[in-house]
Order: structure tokens, then C-alpha cells, then sequence
């Protein structure tokens, strides 16, 4: 049978061989002979060796040193080390491991090597299915036990107690031996299995990483094997085949690809971790501070929408980049409100304190299944002390307005007195939260309610929570209790926010919703949250069989995708979505181009309500496109909030050297328009919804068609576009940039088609619309004109597409390789210099085959991406997901899974730098679209979606099968591609 | 946050001494700290004979212990260190013995303060040749390259200025000849550098602060960003501001081909120098990737 596992590594003594009784013996005449004669020299009492206890707890597994030092270190017996030339005799550590060597020999002698019979049938099994087999063991007999017994051709490879001082490894509990033996199996550790009865081993495979780890309880110790970590715990081996195994390991591995785990604690790297496990429903989100929040934690709440004017949130006061030009816009910046979950406990009047105390286990788990997060930490108090404190939290996908705390805390080694303060007051409001006022603090029976309002745009917003202890009937915001030894207590919290933009009286609806919260709902709220949960997941999982870690990151993507929007049409997904505060919510092309496919055909009513953004920000778009230059109809904003007025700072000022650098993207960045009517006919093609055409799309297509039809210009026989920034924001005041050129004329195009479509469809609706909008008689035949007459460039003879006018010409620059995926600051300061050189950001020219992949023949996509690809230095993380699928549909396999691996793993693989400040949802959905249209060639035209027939040599490396489902058309339809 | 609350000053009767001396006393008071003399000296004299010949004026002796040792070599500064858990030494570059050869009188740090500097497990208070205390300080310039190690000594320079009432001063310098992308541990890629670029300056701040609640951060009074050479461009930063300290995050390495920028601020800034270890880091893992099969 095929096994996902490649490797099988087995501990000898009590796995294979039947000797731990001889070492026990060997152990008890040592020490009781070494114990009793020291009893009789310090006339102290003799208490002998427990050939069960003793053995099980100090000595099994351990290197015969370690065993030593161990038990003798347990009875306050200290000797000196002794060096290994010592005799049998001497009193040292290392005399003793020496009479202990002698005793076990003797014993070995005389009573022969027994082996576990079912053990032995089970390595024959695993070898007839391809697995390879080791053996490690911490006795140093372990070579002459093997042939003894006349099993060393069981194993490629073995490594024994001689072997591991040879190579200078420490025994287990270590992980070094095991993972020794991997390596000369030339296995990953996480591929094989390992096989253990002792505690010591058992702990020594989990911290090597082992993909499953089986403990054989050969009498009494089940529970401390499974509480070291052993995945399995059996009687014998007997209990287990290869498909038992493989099924056990698959389990495991396919549960490991449903989260996202963090063990152990890093200061530096919280921010990183807390953007990365922020939990969000679109309404709101909520980074993924600790539940007892440090006071360097950034557990900020933003609820989408909540915008206010730009407030520097830094609390000293100068910064290299002075901000000359704050826009000053009444919704400049997403608004960070306070954390909710925030919790505080004391115990004996000593706060549990991740940062500044003392901790020896810290582990925080993102189910993304049940969108989850989970913690547990055991803190170490004073003299010793230990609690231990398990989380866990959501943000309802059902009730978006709700999140669900839970806190159950332990005192594991005394009892003493817990207080609990679970107030929601941020003592650092003013520096924290710079936009928010405190209105009002309401604490009435047992709810606390914090009500904000934004300086600028004045909007009230509103946080409540109450607090229960399951069982003591009450609630409370504090609390304080005796807790006894060993048993734990549950606090229960629902927290919920409101904000004047869902309802006239925030206040009112948050006590409201509180009040009629009863605690006997609390499960079914969580089975609520996740059953929504489970339907996306139905829609948007993609199986990837034969790479779990690329199953595992596709899914923090779709997890991050999913709950950075939901079905209010007033909000669309800024730059970090809801889990950072850089780009201050603001949003770019990022969602029409990036971040709609994955919506569209997953959840194509969120995708919907993106779109209605548009349409509710008209306003703000027909004033762009006044403020640029008088031109008519509407011009999308570069960068947008919920006013859909451009809030693109326009230029900021170095302090230390007063240089100023002009920022081009807002006024020139134009092809945000025409990217907003591509996503429109997507959209269209994809759901054919009528309704949304007659009511909001038509309006947006004309209205932006309108901005192009003025803002082209005629010059001969031909239309132009000139002043622009493309994707690639190096060049600004670029001519006839390809790709802006090449979305106008689509725009251009679909606004043409609307007006008859519409005609066809609601005759009597076009009418009001034409007379609202004041569609002037030829309107419709200038568009079709511009869009015939507007110069898009060809392939030249090399069938390279020139990316704007002049850029053949440019200065060539070497790219180094260093600053590829790594752009220099230079990049910014020496903007002017950069605009004269061929050196790009992003795809630009390469976006058109991308985006339109049926128009661009496979010669012509090569040419351009040899001419372009080398050129481009990827400052911007939309790039790779580009160039991955290109290189897939060229079949550059190497470009392509590197590329592909970039996106991928963008937020997860480099988790200090690229997380810290938000996660980017638009690489995320570059990346989904990536596999789609590059690996599996998925066409998304008017037919139906389907791979591409070549998709299954396409696949990368190691994967075997590719499954998914895409709703097209009200259908969700299977795709399968296999090797 | 790191308190400094026992300060060791090893003493060899030479004039430099002195002046690490009055550094030392100003900080001790103004920290309200325990500060141990360790002096050397073979003469039997009382502890006030002995205080005065050091010139210790008279108003510091409460606060201060005398240790007497015969000698001053590291490994005395070293033991002493342990043994009275110190937490900040104060000590110049160069003792008195460095003084007599010409060749030795070239090297920016004798021998006794090199292997302090390198083997201390305590942040060092180094006063290069010719460095006056310049106390009372004003202002701290404390470089950050991003890296981990230099989250250390800002939360340090800023618990520090919280106390003394230090403007702190942050300073990246991206030195992109060097094959630098210019803001080292930030994010692979920029995207929109207006957005990224000082937000990721930010960060680096708050990184290295995590315990530190915001109201403490206000002691930090400029972030700046040069390009350039890096200790170049941090002497003109020091000249510009008239910083009155330095605060270094370092590897703890002075041989040949390391710390190049330390050795080059030690010679010419002509500031007192904080040297900070980073500590050791605790475990972390994010079981994603290769952590799956």
C-alpha cells in the first residue's frame, strides 16, 4: 500500500528487544549496592532502587550517564564526574556507568537477547511497503544487541548509544539522535514515525518534529507517554499495521494543515504573530493580542467603515517622514479602537505577565476551520508557583456584531486567591487610540459599556461586554476568588460592538443586545460561528494532495480573505484588510484586480458588495475626477476610504535632509477606473446578475467611460493617455502606458455594450438613468470611437509590448540580485533618477496577459516575459503571483513554483518583517488566482471554468492532485486536475 | 525594563579614571543606585583615606562601597561583577597601564576593557580616550539596524531617558553600497513606500519595546533615517544634535573585522559609550511550512 510517511524510526530496548528487565536489574544492583554501602558509611537509612518507579522516572531511555546523574541528583547524592578511564569500582559518575555496563552485560549473557515479536512483524511489513527503517537507541550495546539478536538487516540505519558519542549528540530527551537517524535515512523528521516507550523518547521525537510519534506502554506509563506528547499510545505493537499508521499519520498531518500553531514566546516578533492570528467577520477585526494583553501589545479593534481624519499615532513627537501634506480628510485613516478581549489576572496579588514574568509553556493555535483562536500558557509564579491559563476566542461570522471569550484558569500547584479584571478601559486611550474620545463608561449590572466618539468624523462607537464565571450564576467585570488546587474555573464573555453607522443609537443597541444575552446560548453562538464557517470552507477549500504545507497556507488565505469582508456594500478591503494599521485602511486596485476572482467564485455575494462600493462611492469618484482636471464622469481614487474622495498623501518631507518627495500614484494611478469596470464585467460574466447591472453596474460603467472619453486625447488619426503612473510606480508622467491604455479601451468598450444591453433588458430603467446621469445623444458612439482610436501598443518585431512610449529608450540598469524581492530605500529617495532606468516594480505589460490570457499567444507572453521579467525588481507583493502564473502557462516550472512559493507563503514563511504591520490580502488573492488560471489554466471566459488540458503536467513538484470548487453561474463546479 | 541599580566602577588611580568616576557618581545619584568602587592599590589605607585620595567628593560617600583588589585585571572586574550581581559597569577605554608605549597608546581600547567589554553578560559604560563624562547628559542617539540585537539597547536608552530625562534620539542608517536594502528586517517587499517605509520605521520602535506602555515611549524625540556610510553618518548625527551618549547594540565581538561601526564611534564620537549584548532570545516557532509534511 502507498503510505504518505517515509520513514519508520524505532528505540530498541522495551520496543524491539526485550531487555529493559536486564537493564532494570542491571540498574538495581548497581545503585542498591552503591546506596547500601553508603548508608552503612554515613549511617543514614538504606532505601533500595524501585526497579519500577526509580527506573521509569530517572533512568529509562536516558544515556547511562544521565541515568546516573539523574537518579542520584532525585536523592540529593552528588559525586564527582570522574573521567572515562575510570574503573568499574570508583566512585564517580562515570566509574558507576561503568559497573552498570558490566552488570548489564552479565545479564545480557546469561540470559540471552528476547525480542517483541509483533515488533519485528511490523518492521517487515513497513520494509514491504517501501518505508525505510532505523534504530535508535541510547545503549551503547546497541550494534551487538542487533546482531545478537540478528535483526540488523531490519534497519538502514542505526545510531546507538557509541555512535551518538562519536558524533558528539546528547541523548534523548534531546531530539538529536532521532533526528540523527532521519538524516541517515535521508528523511525529514516530519515524514517518518517514530516508536518509543520511554517518557525520555517520547519527548525527544516530539521536539525532533516527528510527524507521529507512537508510544509502546509496556506497563503503567500510558499516561505520562501521552502527556509527553505521544500521538499513540499502545500495548504492544501488535495493535498497529501500516494502514493503521498511515491512516494516523495522515489524521494528524491533515489536522496540522487546518491551523496555524506558535509554541514558545518572542517579544520582538508579537506584532508579527498577532497580525497573523487577527480574527475578523468583515464587520470587524481583532489582531490577535494575548488575552492577557502586554503592555507593548497592539490588540487593535476596526470595525470597517470607522474612519476618521489622520491622527499620528506615535508618542514621540518627530519622525523621518514628516507628512507635509496630511490630506487632511475627515475619513483619512482606519480608526484602531480599543482591544476587547482585553483581561487582566492576578494571582495572590502577582499578575500572570507573559512579557516580564516567568513562563514555561506558551502555545497560541489559529484553527482556521472554525476560525478559532486558541491559548495556553503556564506561568510560573513566586517560589515555584504554577497556573496555567487556557483561552480561546472568535468573532461571530454569524452575528457579526459578536465576539465570544473564553478563559479558563488553573492553579496547578497551590491555592491561593484569583482575581480577575476583564475592564475594557485602555489606560493609554489618548496615545493608543489618537482618533477615539471617551463619551461615556456605563457599568450596570455586571456590563460594562465603553462609548467612543471619532474626533473628526463623529462616529459613535461602542463596545460592551459582560463577564460570567460557568456555574456562579452572576456577572461581573471583576472578579475575586479563592481557587483550590488543581481545579479550574471558566469565565464566560460576550463582547459586542455598534457603531452610528449601523444604527441610530449605538449605545442603546450594544446594552440592548448585552442584556438579552443569556450564558446557556454560549455554545450554541460558537456552533453558530462556525457552522458559517464550515459553508465557506464547503465553497472555498482547495485540496492539495501530496503538499499539506501548501494546503495549510492556501487556507490562512482563504481564512484572512474571508474575514476581511462581508455583505456591507458601504465597505470594500483595504491594504492590510482589518488586521493592521499601515495603508490606514485605504483601498486600492488591489481589490477589483486581485482580491474579486477569489471572491467571485467562493462567495460571489461579498464580491457583489465590493462592487456596490463603487457604486455607493460615485460621488467621491465624480469629484476625483473634477479635481484632476475638470474631466467628466468619475475617476476612482488611487487610494479610498468610505467617501471614496482620494486620500493619497501627495508628498512627504525628509527631516534630516529636507528633501521633498513628490508622490505621483494618487493623480496619475489612474487605471484604478477602468480596473473597477474590469471587475464589474468579471463579475458579470461570472454571476450574470442582472439585477446588480441594471441598478449599479450600467451607472458605474458609463460614468467612468465618461472620465476616459475625456481625459484621452486626440492627436491625428489616434487617441492617447498621457501623465500616468501604471503598475509599475517607478515611471511617473509616463505616455500611453500599455496597460492603463489597454484597461480604457475595455472600459471604454463595456460602457458602450451597457447601453444597449440595458436598452434590451429595462428599456424604461435605462431611460431614468440616461436622464439622471444626462447622456447626452452620441455619447455612446464617442466611447466606441475612443476606444477604436486609442493607441494601444503592439508587439514590436521582437513581439515585446513597449510599456509606455520612450521605454525602449531608457538607460539600462544592471539589476543586482540582492535587490531583487528586496527593493532599496533608494528606490523612493532617488525617485527622479529611477524614473530614467529600465527597471520596473511590478508587472506592468505582463498584467495584460495575466488579466487576459486568451488574447496573448504563447509566443507573444514569452517574449514579454523574458524582455520584462529580468527587469523587474519586485518592490511590490503583488508581483510574484503574476509572474508564477505566466511562467506556469510557459511551462517555466522553476519560475513558476518559486514565484508561486514567494506569494504563498508571504505572511506565514518571514514572520518578522512582512506581517507585522497587516496581512496582504491582495498577494493572497494573487496568489489563489495564481494557481488557477497559471497552474491549472482555468479559463474564466464565457464558458464555463475548466482546467486547461495540460494542467495536470503543469502541477508542481510533489503534488499529485489538485481539487476545488468555483461557482460559476449559481452552479459550483468541481475542478480536479491530477498528475 | 533593565534598572540600574548596583553600578560597578573599576578604579586604577589613573587620571581617566577620574573621569569615569565623576560619569559614575552623577549616574548613580541621579538613578538613585548602590555604586561600588573597585580600586586598585597595594597601600593599606582606611576607606575614607581612600575616598579621598580618589577624590570622591564627600557627598557621595553614603551611596558608595569600596572594594579593594591588589590588581585590576578582567577577571577581578569580572568576579566582582558576578559576585555583587552588578548591572551596569563604568569604565574607560584605557587604564592608566595602556599610557606607557607608544604602540598601545594607538589602540582605541587597552586590554583590561576589551576583554570586559567582550566577556561581560552587563551592559558597559565605556568612556573612550580623551572622553569627557559630558555630564550632565542631555540626549541619546541610539543606532537601530532592525536586527533583533539592537531592540535591546533601545529599550534600555529609553528606560534610561525616562529616568534621566534624556531626549532619545533613534537613527537607521541604510547602507545601501554595503548591499543593504536599506531598512534591514523590514518587509521583503515595499509596495507603497510612503505607507510602508515609516510605518516600518515605527515598528522597529515599538518592536523593541514591548513592555514599555506608550506614555514611556514618549522619551523618544526623533526617528531618524540617513543613508550613507553607518557610523559616518551617525558622528554627523551626534555633531548635528550634540548628543550627550551613545547607546550601541553589539555582538559582543571586538577582533579584527568586527564591530567596525563600535570602532569607529569609539574613536571619534567622543561620547560615553552604553554597550549593549542582546540577550538571549527565548524560543519561538510558528509550525507552518516545512514544520508540515
Amino acid at each position: 500500500m502507498a503510505c504518505d510517511f517515509d520513514a519508520a524510526i524505532f528505540d530498541l530496548d522495551g520496543v524491539i528487544t526485550r531487555t529493559a528487565h536486564l537493564h532494570a536489574a542491571a540498574w538495581k544492583r548497581l545503585f542498591d549496592e552503591f546506596l547500601e554501602r553508603r548508608a552503612a558509611r554515613c549511617g543514614e537509612r538504606f532505601v533500595p532502587f524501585d526497579a519500577a518507579a526509580d527506573y521509569l522516572s530517572y533512568v529509562d531511555g536516558k544515556p547511562r550517564l544521565d541515568g546516573v546523574r539523574s537518579f542520584l541528583a532525585a536523592r540529593g547524592i552528588s559525586l564527582p564526574q570522574g573521567d572515562p578511564g575510570d574503573e568499574p569500582e570508583t566512585e564517580s559518575i562515570h566509574g558507576l556507568g561503568k559497573r552498570k555496563d558490566l552488570y548489564f552485560e552479565e545479564a545480557l549473557e546469561r540470559h540471552g537477547v528476547q525480542v517483541f515479536q509483533s515488533s519485528i512483524d511490523l518492521l517487515r511489513e513497513l520494509r514491504r511497503c517501501s518505508i525505510r527503517t532505523g534504530v535508535v537507541t541510547s545503549s551503547r550495546h546497541g550494534r551487538d544487541l542487533l546482531q545478537a539478536a540478528k535483526l540488523a538487516e531490519l534497519f538502514d540505519a542505526r545510531i546507538d548509544g557509541r555512535d551518538a558519542e562519536a558524533l558528539d549528540l546528547p541523548g534523548k530527551p534531546q531530539p538529536d539522535t532521532f533526528v540523527a537517524c532521519a538524516e541517515q535515512l535521508g528523511v525529514s523528521p516530519v515524514r517518518a514515525v517514530a516508536f518509543e516507550d520511554a517518557v525520555s523518547g517520547v519527548v525527544a521525537a516530539c521536539a525532533g518534529r516527528f510527524g507521529l510519534v507512537v508510544g509502546i506502554d509496556r506497563g503503567g506509563n500510558r499516561q505520562a507517554l501521552s502527556d509527553a506528547g505521544a500521538d499513540v499510545v499502545v500495548d504492544d505493537l501488535a495493535q498497529l499495521d501500516v494502514e493503521t499508521l498511515s491512516q494516523r499519520y495522515d489524521a494528524k498531518q491533515e489536522a496540522a494543515a487546518w491551523r496555524i500553531e506558535q509554541e514558545g514566546f518572542d517579544a520582538a516578533r508579537e506584532h508579527a504573530v498577532e497580525t497573523i492570528f487577527t480574527l475578523g467577520n468583515g464587520y470587524l477585526g481583532v489582531r490577535g493580542a494575548l488575552d492577557l494583553t502586554l503592555p507593548g501589545s497592539q490588540g487593535d479593534l476596526f470595525v470597517a467603515g470607522v474612519y476618521d481624519r489622520k491622527q499620528p499615532y506615535r508618542p514621540y513627537s518627530e519622525h523621518e517622514f514628516l507628512n507635509v501634506d496630511a490630506n487632511g480628510h475627515v475619513c483619512g485613516e482606519l480608526v484602531s479602537a480599543p482591544f476587547p478581549f482585553r483581561s487582566c489576572v492576578m494571582v495572590d496579588g502577582e499578575q500572570l505577565d507573559l512579557a516580564s514574568g516567568q513562563w514555561r509553556d506558551h502555545r497560541r493555535t489559529l484553527d482556521l476551520r472554525h476560525a478559532m483562536l486558541h491559548a495556553q500558557t503556564e506561568y510560573v509564579l513566586k517560589e515555584d508557583r504554577r497556573a496555567t491559563v487556557r483561552a480561546r476566542r472568535c468573532a461571530s461570522l454569524a452575528e457579526p456584531h459578536l465576539l465570544l471569550q473564553e478563559l479558563e484558569v488553573c492553579l496547578e500547584s497551590h491555592s491561593g486567591m484569583v482575581e480577575l479584571d476583564a475592564t475594557l478601559r485602555d489606560p493609554e486611550l489618548h496615545v493608543n487610540h489618537p482618533h477615539l474620545r471617551l463619551v461615556e463608561v456605563v457599568e450596570e449590572g455586571g456590563i460594562e459599556l465603553q462609548w467612543f466618539s471619532t474626533k473628526a468624523s463623529k462616529i459613535q462607537l461602542c463596545i460592551a461586554s459582560k463577564v460570567t464565571r460557568v456555574g456562579s450564576g452572576t456577572d461581573a467585570v471583576r472578579w475575586r476568588l479563592p481557587f483550590a488546587i488543581g481545579e479550574p474555573h471558566v469565565f464566560r464573555r460576550y463582547v459586542v460592538v455598534y457603531t452610528s453607522r449601523d444604527v441610530d443609537d449605538p449605545r442603546e443597541a450594544a446594552l440592548a443586545d448585552l442584556r438579552a444575552r443569556r450564558w446557556e446560548d454560549f455554545d450554541a453562538a460558537l456552533e453558530a460561528h462556525a457552522a458559517r464557517w464550515r459553508v465557506f470552507w464547503e465553497r472555498a477549500d482547495i485540496r492539495i494532495e501530496g503538499a499539506r504545507p501548501v494546503e495549510q497556507a492556501l487556507r490562512f488565505n482563504g481564512y484572512h480573505l474571508r474575514s476581511a469582508a462581508d455583505h456591507d456594500p458601504r465597505v470594500s478591503v483595504g491594504a492590510r484588510s482589518l488586521s493592521g494599521r499601515a495603508y490606514e485602511g485605504h483601498v486600492f486596485w488591489d481589490v477589483e484586480i486581485f482580491m474579486l476572482p477569489f471572491y467571485l467564485h467562493t462567495c460571489p455575494d461579498i464580491a457583489r458588495n465590493l462592487l456596490l462600493y463603487r457604486h455607493n462611492t460615485l460621488d467621491g469618484a465624480r469629484r476625483r475626477a473634477r479635481e484632476l482636471g475638470d474631466y467628466r464622469g468619475a475617476c476612482y481614487a488611487w487610494e479610498a476610504t468610505v467617501t471614496g474622495d482620494d486620500v493619497t498623501p501627495r508628498k512627504i518631507l525628509l527631516k534630516t535632509t529636507r528633501k521633498e518627495i513628490p508622490i505621483f500614484t494618487g493623480t496619475q494611478q489612474i487605471h484604478v477606473t477602468a480596473d473597477v469596470a474590469y471587475g464589474l464585467w468579471r463579475y458579470w460574466q461570472a454571476t450574470q446578475d442582472r439585477e446588480l447591472m441594471l441598478s449599479a453596474g450600467v451607472e458605474v460603467l458609463l460614468e467612468t467611460a465618461r472620465f476616459w472619453a475625456s481625459r484621452c486625447e486626440h492627436e491625428g488619426a489616434r487617441w492617447h493617455i498621457r501623465g500616468v503612473v501604471g503598475p509599475d510606480e517607478y515611471h511617473h508622467s509616463v505616455n500611453d502606458n500599455a496597460y492603463t491604455n489597454w484597461m480604457a479601451r475595455l472600459n471604454l468598450e463595456l460602457a458602450a455594450w451597457a447601453v444597449d444591453w440595458m436598452q434590451r433588458e429595462d428599456a424604461t430603467a435605462f431611460g431614468r438613468l440616461a436622464e439622471r446621469l444626462a447622456l447626452a445623444r452620441g455619447e455612446q458612439e464617442e466611447w466606441s470611437a475612443v476606444a477604436a482610436g486609442l493607441y494601444c501598443p503592439k508587439p514590436n518585431e521582437a513581439g515585446i509590448i513597449e510599456q509606455f512610449e520612450g521605454f525602449f529608450d531608457l538607460d539600462d540598469y544592471p539589476l543586482p540580485k540582492h535587490e531583487r524581492f528586496r527593493a532599496p530605500i533608494s528606490r523612493l529617495f532617488d525617485w527622479d533618477k529611477i524614473n530614467r532606468l529600465k527597471l520596473i516594480k511590478q508587472a506592468d505589460v505582463l498584467m495584460l496577459p495575466f488579466l487576459f490570457p486568451e488574447r496573448f499567444s504563447d509566443a507573444t507572453l514569452a517574449a514579454n516575459y523574458r524582455y520584462y521579467e529580468p527587469l523587474t525588481d519586485h518592490g511590490s507583493s503583488l508581483s510574484p503571483a503574476v509572474h508564477a502564473a505566466l511562467a506556469a502557462r510557459l511551462g517555466l516550472r522553476e519560475d513558476a513554483e518559486r514565484y508561486w512559493r514567494q506569494s504563498l507563503w508571504l505572511d506565514l514563511s518571514n514572520v518578522m518583517a512582512n506581517s507585522s504591520l497587516g496581512v496582504h490580502p491582495a498577494c493572497m488573492g494573487g496568489t489563489w488566482q495564481a494557481l488557477l488560471s497559471g497552474f491549472l489554466g482555468v479559463n474564466f471566459d464565457e464558458r464555463q471554468p475548466a482546467p486547461a488540458p495540460q494542467a495536470g503536467d503543469r502541477l508542481p513538484s510533489r503534488w499529485r492532485a489538485v481539487e476545488l470548487r468555483l461557482k460559476w453561474r449559481d452552479r459550483s463546479i468541481p475542478v480536479e486536475v491530477r498528475r | 525594563m533593565r534598572e540600574f541599580q548596583r553600578i560597578l566602577v573599576p578604579l586604577d588611580g589613573s587620571a581617566t579614571a577620574a573621569r569615569c568616576l565623576r560619569c559614575a557618581t552623577w549616574l548613580a545619584e541621579r538613578l538613585g543606585a548602590r555604586l561600588h568602587i573597585l580600586s586598585a592599590t597595594d597601600v593599606p589605607r582606611t576607606a575614607r583615606e581612600e575616598l579621598v585620595r580618589l577624590k570622591v567628593p564627600e557627598e557621595h560617600w553614603t551611596r558608595i562601597e569600596l572594594h579593594r583588589v591588589d590588581a585590576l585585571p578582567e577577571q577581578a572586574i569580572l568576579e566582582t561583577t558576578e559576585c555583587l550581581d552588578i548591572d551596569l559597569l563604568v569604565m574607560s577605554a584605557r587604564g592608566c597601564s595602556a599610557d606607557t608605549t607608544e604602540t598601545s597608546s594607538r589602540k582605541l581600547v587597552g586590554h583590561v576593557a576589551r576583554a570586559v567589554i567582550e566577556r561581560s553578560t552587563v551592559p558597559v559604560l565605556l568612556l573612550p580616550r580623551d572622553c569627557d563624562a559630558g555630564v550632565p547628559w542631555t540626549s541619546a542617539l541610539v543606532p537601530v539596524s532592525g536586527e533583533l540585537q539592537s531592540d535591546e539597547a533601545l529599550a534600555i536608552a529609553v528606560g534610561l531617558g525616562r529616568t534621566l530625562g534624556l531626549d532619545v534620539v533613534v537613527a537607521h542608517v541604510a547602507d545601501e553600497r554595503a548591499g543593504e536594502d536599506g531598512l534591514e528586517g523590514a518587509a521583503r517587499y515595499p509596495d507603497a513606500p510612503h505607507h510602508e517605509y515609516p510605518e516600518q520605521l515605527s515598528e522597529f520602535v515599538r518592536r523593541a519595546l514591548p513592555h514599555c506602555a506608550a506614555d514611556d515611549r514618549s522619551a523618544i524625540k526623533d526617528i531618524l533615517l540617513c543613508r550613507g556610510e553607518v557610523a559616518a553618518e551617525l558622528l554627523k548625527v551626534v555633531q548635528r544634535l550634540g548628543i550627550s551618549l551613545l547607546v550601541v547594540a553589539w555582538k559582543g565581538r571586538f577582533m579584527t573585522g568586527h564591530a567596525q561601526v563600535l570602532k569607529e564611534l569609539i574613536e571619534a564620537s567622543g561620547r560615553p559609550l552604553l554597550l549593549i549584548k542582546a540577550a538571549a532570545r527565548t524560543p519561538f516557532r510558528l509550525k507552518v511550512g516545512e514544520d508540515i509534511p
